[in-house]
């Protein structure tokens, strides 16, 4: 269309330069866009459509999307430049509203990843509230007058804490993690859940080489290398936030029973879909 | 013939080493109150508290020096976070305030701003010199708080640890009282303003970080004096569509600290239990250090007193037999036992470096927990803040453009996008 409308000029623009004697048919594209814009108009109905391309280099430059004078659309008069005062207030506006909305969402995220951390501890204190009750029943069985002396952490008190802050915190994985940690009773059930192989944590339906749990070791088992990684675990390279701060949960623990929590933690995490 | 007698006043002496050896003894403060709103305050009263991020106390000091005396900067830099924390929590309890935010140095914009410094922390005691000022720039009290700690709360932190995580107590910082004296003089503050007063500081408030975010626009409502007051000039109106903007952005200010505050909050949580364990070792540490200190002390003063007595016993030489061995005897008594004691005294004073050794201990290992959570926390709110920093500029360059666009007044384009904000007397740093 664009090519027609230009062949029907030149037939218009070529006798004319035959009449001077002066022109030639190069000459005449050129002239065309320095027709006059109509005035305060970005909408002009009059103006060649050729300015289409015109219309979407401005906008470019600019960064903005014109409004209208969409390339090779009819009756779009060089909108770029052409813009009224009102539109073009308007388009700062528009600017920065997305602006403001590009900011939202960086915060929304930002909000979005520390809740996966905290849910992450959330899930690390349980274990760890886990298994010093256990620790602190058993000895206590083996020995009734014996103080566990300070524990290492207090989960009822750190989930308390931090359920002041989560609310509920029911979101991610419903009914395994997101509740752990929240009280003392949740932190314990949370706990057991990452501590027993046969917990209601979702099983994978498919790679069932960890389905037994042959890599966690038995009660009483020798301890392991404080620093050692399980061979089943990979190298952690798929992770997620909340995979990879149990995965560095566990790495950093010294406590043989915790560790083995963690990296139990860490496995159903993976196997239910987390950190991939 | 004259009996032996002793010339010194020995029982003034004695009172005298029993004062001068008396233990900066650990009496508990008088509980105090955090009052609380009884009601719900009216939207129109309430001022937002920015509680800024207190200086550590411990910049430009020799590190051996701070170390000596149990202070580590890591452990510092981190209660630079975690006691104010505190404080913003305290505040926000309190039901009298707005919002109560932790708030990096300098924030522009807050209603009341709460800074301060660490001067002493050790788990037995916590010194604090704490400011307040508002928006005008009017301070409205700089006071030195020293709280020592609440033993109830080593308590009952040590029976949760003996009983196991059955065991929930509720939780309850040892220095709360220091708190919540600071939130009471705040609040005592907050209500020598009148209705008036309060709308003011709202409005300067307002204002001022529009003029941070758009000096073009709105730095002429603004008057800063030579005190370095800040008044207004006059109010811009309600539907201003640039102050609209600008209030869209104070908004997002708000979710940015608010975002920071959620990085704090989980370095506080995660800080909370190794700390609360420090200081309560450290609290222990430090009682017994006293002890000792006290008891050597008060050993060496009175052996030295006895050698005094002893060696001031008079004996006249007039060859009364009897009195003469009785006095001797009683002077090689003095003067042996009170050698005794101040060697008793000495090897007790020795002792002293033992626990000295166990705080210092005590720190490093904390300080070696803490280390990596500050380094998170301080990368995660530099990160943000660099990010916000950058958006904000992008703000600035835009309100300026729409400023143009709409009065047609050219603005230079060298020009600051920001104007300094008025900063009143501060609380020295370091």
């Amino acid at each position: 269309m664009q090519r027609l409308h230009g062949r029907q000029l030149m037939t218009c623009v070529m006798p004319l330069a035959l009449l001077f004697g002066c022109a030639s048919s190069q000459q005449a594209p050129p002239s065309l866009p320095s027709a006059p814009p109509p005035p305060n108009s970005g909408s002009g109905s009059g103006a060649s459509s050729s300015a289409g391309s015109g219309s979407s280099a401005s906008s470019a430059a600019t960064g903005e999307e014109s409004p209208q004078g969409q390339p090779g659309s009819a009756g779009g008069a060089l909108p770029g430049s052409a813009r009224t005062p009102q539109e073009r207030g308007e388009a700062l506006d528009r600017d920065l509203n997305e602006s403001l909305s590009k900011f939202d969402a960086t915060l929304a995220r930002e909000q979005e990843v520390l809740a996966a951390k905290r849910e992450a501890e959330g899930a690390a204190a349980a274990a760890t509230a886990e298994a010093e009750k256990e620790a602190a029943t058993a000895e206590t069985a083996a020995d009734g007058a014996g103080k566990p002396g300070v524990s290492r952490t207090d989960p009822g008190r750190t989930g308390a804490s931090r359920a002041e802050r989560e609310g509920a915190g029911g979101a991610g994985k419903p009914g395994e993690r997101a509740d752990a940690g929240e009280k003392g009773e949740n932190a314990e059930r949370g706990g057991a859940r990452g501590g027993g192989s046969s917990s209601g944590t979702p099983r994978p339906s498919a790679g069932g080489a960890e389905g037994g749990g042959p890599s966690t070791p038995p009660e009483g088992a020798p301890v392991v290398v404080p620093a050692g990684v399980p061979p089943d675990v990979g190298d952690g390279r798929d992770d997620d936030v909340v995979a990879r701060q149990l995965r560095e949960a566990a790495m950093s623990e010294k406590d043989p029973a915790l560790r083995d929590k963690l990296w139990q933690e860490y496995r159903d995490y993976k196997k239910s879909g987390g950190g991939e | 013939m004259r009996a032996a007698h002793v010339r010194v006043p020995v029982g003034r002496l004695v009172a005298l080493a029993l004062a001068l050896a008396a233990s900066p003894a650990l009496a508990a403060d008088k509980p105090v109150e955090l009052k609380v709103a009884s009601g719900e305050v009216p939207e129109e009263s309430l001022l937002d508290v920015g509680v800024e991020v207190f200086a550590a106390g411990v910049e430009d000091r020799d590190e051996d020096e701070l170390a000596d005396k149990g202070i580590l900067a890591e452990v510092r830099r981190s209660e630079a976070r975690f006691i104010p924390f505190r404080l913003r929590d305290t505040l926000q309890g309190s039901g009298h305030w707005g919002a109560v935010r932790l708030v990096p140095v300098d924030t522009v914009g807050l209603d009341v701003v709460v800074s301060g410094r660490i001067e002493r922390s050790d788990g037995k005691q916590l010194r604090l010199r704490v400011s307040a000022h508002d928006a005008t720039g009017k301070k409205w009290w700089e006071r030195t708080y020293e709280g020592k700690a609440d033993r109830r709360a080593y308590a009952a932190q040590n029976a949760a640890a003996t009983a196991g995580p059955t065991l929930e107590l509720p939780r309850r910082d040892p220095f709360q009282d220091l708190y919540n004296r600071i939130a009471n003089d705040l609040l005592a503050a907050r209500q020598k303003l009148k209705a008036k007063d309060v709308a003011r500081v709202r409005d300067v408030a307002r204002l001022r970080f529009a003029a941070s975010i758009a000096p073009d626009a709105f730095a002429g409502y603004l008057k800063t004096g030579n005190d370095g007051r800040v008044s207004l000039v006059r109010l811009p109106a309600a539907e201003d569509p640039m102050l609209q903007r600008v209030t869209s952005i104070r908004d997002r200010d708000g979710m940015f600290v608010d975002t920071l505050n959620e990085f704090y909050a989980g370095f506080v949580d995660r800080m909370a239990k190794p700390y609360d364990d420090w200081r309560a070792y450290s609290f222990e540490e430090q009682m017994a250090l006293d002890k000792i200190r006290r008891e050597s002390r008060l050993k060496t003063i009175l052996g030295a007193i006895a050698i005094i007595g002893g060696a001031m016993i008079d004996d006249d030489g007039d060859n009364d037999g009897d009195r003469d061995t009785a006095s001797g005897g009683i002077k090689d008594v003095l003067i042996a036992g009170g050698a005794i004691a101040v060697q008793a005294g000495l090897e007790q004073g020795k002792e002293a470096g033992v626990h000295k050794a166990a705080i210092r201990e005590l720190a490093e290992s904390f300080e070696a927990e803490v280390a990596p959570l500050l380094v998170d926390v301080e990368g995660q709110t530099l990160r943000l803040s660099g990010t916000a920093e950058a958006q904000f500029g992008q703000w600035r360059q835009m309100l300026r453009d729409i400023f143009v666009h709409e009065t047609g007044v050219p603005t230079d384009p060298n020009a600051p996008l920001t104007v300094p904000a008025p900063v009143p007397t501060r609380t020295p740093k370091g």
